[in-house]
């Protein structure tokens, strides 16, 4: 009965802010992109830069999720297969490298989490979890998934909450529980679903991530519906639904028509990322993918200016420790940014970039 | 006696002909079936159409990187499992 209400009731909001922005959601954010101020940098108190070291042993294409535990920072390149541990100095602590087909190895990596014990590992072509220790990378065993999932997070209690949509073009070879979040125990059992979606129910794009973290903050979104979900990680059941105003949204009725992608509609590219009073997102302007920054205290957006400025924020990934977090892939990028006025690094920083290893850019936020 | 004995000879080689011709034959059939099974599964995979024929298209906005401190977007499909049948399209910066 409990689940039913919970379920219900994060349906009626959710509905409510997609089709009806006047209808009460917890909260409703107004976002005219033209009239958003180009003030972002000025809510950076300080930049620093981390260079992270790589080696022989790993291969570093692409961040796709940053985790910060247990005073080690977790770095998966889903399409390498590999999670890269780096110390807080930015020293390769350890590689999980375990793709193949042999015991403990996993085909593919979807999503990944990590909480003090363990890493597990998403993957959808064996349908399993892969649980690895934490810090040794050892495997420790495997576990089925009677479902398929896109991203993966663990909760306080142990438990785990998961997310799928139905996609574009996407049939599954068998049923699952129809919620785009699933709840699940410690053993992967689900045991609640959240905005369930019915058989001719899609999304016309997914997200390379559905979660990110703050702290006790665990942060949801999807094209679904303008906005996004919070949800307290130490009780799921304490939750506040967000929506999204825009000026010029993808109308209602063409939700599931994949061309509207390509026309000027705005929506939401990926999950926010929260940082103290500041909520990060990332939204499709044309072409383009625009930041704004939305201020919890002065209830207000702003945006970097159209021309590159000192402390301009650059697709910030994660979040930790009242700083935003983004990835520097490149010298080229390093070195406009110098030139547009950021701080410069020490030696470091420019001979980690051209031996072609990332740097981290912590953005401290006031 | 001799008459006997001819026709046992005449009915054994008969039935070793009989014999010969159901195996050569039954060989023949299976080396179809075999063949026609191969042709009809490539056929299958041809008409399928699908770099991953238990495939679910997951996709997704990569962010491809324009200077200036500017990102635009393209579109990715990657494949996962537990589908019935995906084409990859991937990311024209990270693949």
């Amino acid at each position: 009965m409990r689940r039913w209400f919970i379920s219900t009731v994060a349906i009626c909001l959710v509905q409510g802010c997609v089709s009806e922005p006047d209808i009460k959601c917890d909260k409703v954010l107004s976002l005219n992109l033209r009239e958003v101020v180009p003030a972002a940098p000025e809510s950076v108190e300080s930049i620093s830069y981390l260079p992270l070291e790589t080696g022989d042993s790993c291969f570093f294409r692409n961040a796709d999720k940053i985790l910060f535990e247990n005073n080690l920072i977790y770095i998966a390149d889903y399409r390498s297969g590999q999670i890269l541990i780096y110390e807080m100095d930015g020293s390769l602590y350890a590689v999980l490298d375990r793709k193949g087909r042999g015991r403990g190895e996993y085909l593919d990596m979807m999503s990944f989490t990590v909480d003090s014990d363990y890493i597990y590992v998403l993957d959808n072509f064996n349908r399993k979890i892969f649980r690895y220790g934490s810090r040794d990378c050892r495997f420790d065993s495997a576990s089925d998934l009677d479902f398929v999932a896109w991203d993966m997070e663990v909760l306080d209690n142990g438990d785990f909450i998961f997310a799928f949509s139905p996609l574009d073009g996407g049939r599954l070879m068998s049923p699952q529980a129809p919620g785009r979040i699933l709840f699940t125990d410690n053993d992967f059992s689900v045991k609640e679903t959240l905005l369930d979606y019915g058989d001719n129910d899609y999304d016309i794009i997914g997200q390379r991530r559905y979660f990110s973290v703050e702290e006790n903050r665990l942060i949801y979104s999807s094209i679904y519906f303008d906005g996004y979900i919070v949800f307290d990680r130490t009780d799921h059941n304490c939750m506040q639904v967000v929506g999204i105003d825009f000026d010029n949204p993808i109308p209602t009725s063409r939700r599931k028509d994949p061309s509207v992608l390509d026309m000027n509609y705005n929506y939401q590219t990926m999950t926010p990322i929260a940082c103290g009073d500041y909520m990060v997102m990332e939204i499709a302007e044309g072409d383009n993918i625009v930041n704004y920054v939305y201020n919890c205290s002065t209830d207000s957006f702003s945006k970097n200016p159209d021309i590159l400025c000192r402390n301009c924020l650059y697709y910030p990934i994660a979040s930790y420790n009242g700083c935003l977090v983004s990835v520097i892939e490149s010298k080229t990028v390093y070195d406009e940014f110098i030139a547009a006025g950021f701080d410069k690094g020490d030696s470091c920083v420019d001979k980690s970039l051209e031996e072609g290893n990332p740097v981290l850019l912590f953005y401290r936020m006031k | 006696m001799k008459r006997y004995f001819i026709l046992a000879a005449g009915a054994a080689l008969v039935a070793a002909a009989v014999s010969a011709f159901a195996y050569v034959n039954n060989k023949e059939n299976n080396s179809a079936s075999l063949l026609k099974a191969n042709v009809e599964a490539l056929m299958d995979n041809e008409s399928s159409g699908y770099d991953y024929p238990d495939g679910y298209p997951y996709s997704f906005i990569c962010k491809v990187s324009l200077g200036g401190g500017k990102k635009c977007r393209a579109t990715v499909v990657m494949c996962q499992g537990s589908g019935t049948g995906c084409n990859e399209r991937p990311c024209p910066m990270h693949s």
